[in-house]
């Protein structure tokens, strides 16, 4: 379910993993701060820019690119047999998902046997998920939506307080919260795995090394 | 879960699927009812809360999962606080002592808590949608008035928008405590019949 290695990250041990996580969560504080700073836009034509940005901070941030989990990429895969089969075959069993992603970069890509290293590692993470792993990522789901829920409760009570003191302040912190709530609820489920899965035993994989790979018979 | 269902002093037989599946449709179907009934008597302004109270006791009574009673197991395997000390002698003579649970009916086995995760992770992705949701209407609180200006619709819904993220916070709210328990009543095959299960 984790890919072992993601951004040149090893995420082997739990302990790397709980540190990218509280990195993680660092970026998303820094960047709610950053836009609780700005001024509320009262006109639509701002408006229309301003949503598109957060939409795109919220959503493209957290899945495909950091946590994955329900898209492709990222630290995490959540599907299992059937449903992965479903989003990412592909005919090419070699391009399988990545060619979703990447399709017209293949040929340069694969190239460079470093790059085509990384791919192959990419294709060993990006693999259904088998018992355990749903096991472990229903438990994650299960656990988030509590979490979820006690975030939402708290979140209405500072939402009560807060307008008893500014509508001003309101307007702002409604809009961050809102923003809170949508990237947790998409980011929560692989935050639980990557803090609560064990050290990960790299030794039955067999992975070589891009040099060994690329060394003559 | 639990095969049995009593309501009003009734015994209802919840062991095929279908009568499950009746419910859960019942339930929905009563619950936008009600929200509607409550939109049109006063947009919510007052009675939007009274939709909490009424998921509550839909829980309480008939689904069980975030509450203790009705069909499905307590999620956190914690039994109804009842007090310690013995009820007043007038309470149980008037037959509404209730004694302490047996484990048997808070505590999941392994299937169950299976079953309970599996139902988180499909439900969990109507939350999202539903918050997706509220973030698109809180944009359309924003461009409403322009929008229902030029369709002359903002003289019969001047808070339309505003309606409209209440709702859906509401109807999010409503669903995120009773899909998976409705996701687990829908699902569970037809239990056997208890001659079926001694033989």
């Amino acid at each position: 379910m984790i890919d072992h290695r993601f951004l040149g990250i090893p995420l082997q041990r739990r302990q790397t993993r709980r540190r990218f996580v509280v990195c993680y969560w660092l970026a998303v504080g820094i960047a709610l701060a950053a836009l609780s700073q700005f001024r509320m836009p009262q006109d639509v034509s701002h408006w229309t820019t301003f949503l598109p940005l957060l939409l795109t901070l919220g959503v493209a941030s957290n899945m495909p690119l950091l946590l994955g989990g329900f898209s492709l990429g990222g630290a995490v895969a959540f599907y299992e047999g059937s449903r992965f089969r479903k989003r990412y075959a592909d005919p090419n069993p070699e391009l399988r998902g990545f060619a979703i992603v990447w399709r017209k970069g293949w040929p340069r890509f694969a190239s460079n046997p470093e790059r085509a290293h990384q791919l192959r590692r990419f294709f060993q993470a990006v693999r259904p998920v088998d018992e355990r792993e749903t096991q472990l990522r229903d438990e994650a789901h299960h656990a988030a939506h509590r979490m979820l829920f006690w975030i939402i409760y708290a979140g209405a009570i500072a939402y009560l307080i807060v307008s008893a003191i500014s509508q001003t302040l309101l307007v702002r912190f409604g809009f961050v919260l809102l923003e809170l709530l949508l990237i947790a609820s998409m980011s929560l489920p692989q935050c639980w795995i990557l803090w609560n899965s064990p050290d990960i035993d790299l030794s039955d994989r067999n992975i070589p090394h891009p040099e060994a790979a690329c060394e003559p018979n | 879960m639990r095969a049995e269902l009593i309501l009003m002093g009734k015994r209802i037989d919840m062991a095929p699927q279908r009568h499950r599946r009746t419910l859960v449709l019942l339930i929905y179907a009563s619950m936008a009812s009600i929200m509607t009934g409550l939109w049109f008597l006063d947009h919510w302004r007052t009675t939007g809360a009274y939709m909490i109270f009424v998921t509550i006791a839909v829980n309480r009574l008939l689904l069980g999962g975030y509450n203790f009673g009705g069909l499905v197991k307590p999620f956190n395997e914690k039994a109804h606080p009842a007090p310690e000390q013995p009820s007043p002698f007038l309470l149980l003579g008037l037959r509404v002592y209730r004694p302490q649970p047996g484990d048997s009916e808070y505590r999941n086995d392994e299937r169950e808590l299976q079953q309970r995760d599996h139902a988180h992770y499909v439900a969990y992705s109507a939350l999202v949608a539903g918050l997706v949701l509220i973030w698109f209407a809180a944009a359309f609180t924003r461009v409403a008035p322009k929008v229902l200006a030029a369709t002359a619709l903002l003289s019969l819904a001047p808070n339309l928008g505003v309606d409209l993220v209440y709702g859906i916070t509401l109807a999010t709210i409503v669903i995120s405590v009773t899909l998976p328990q409705s996701i687990l009543l829908w699902t569970e095959p037809d239990m056997p019949e208890l001659d079926e299960f001694e033989s």
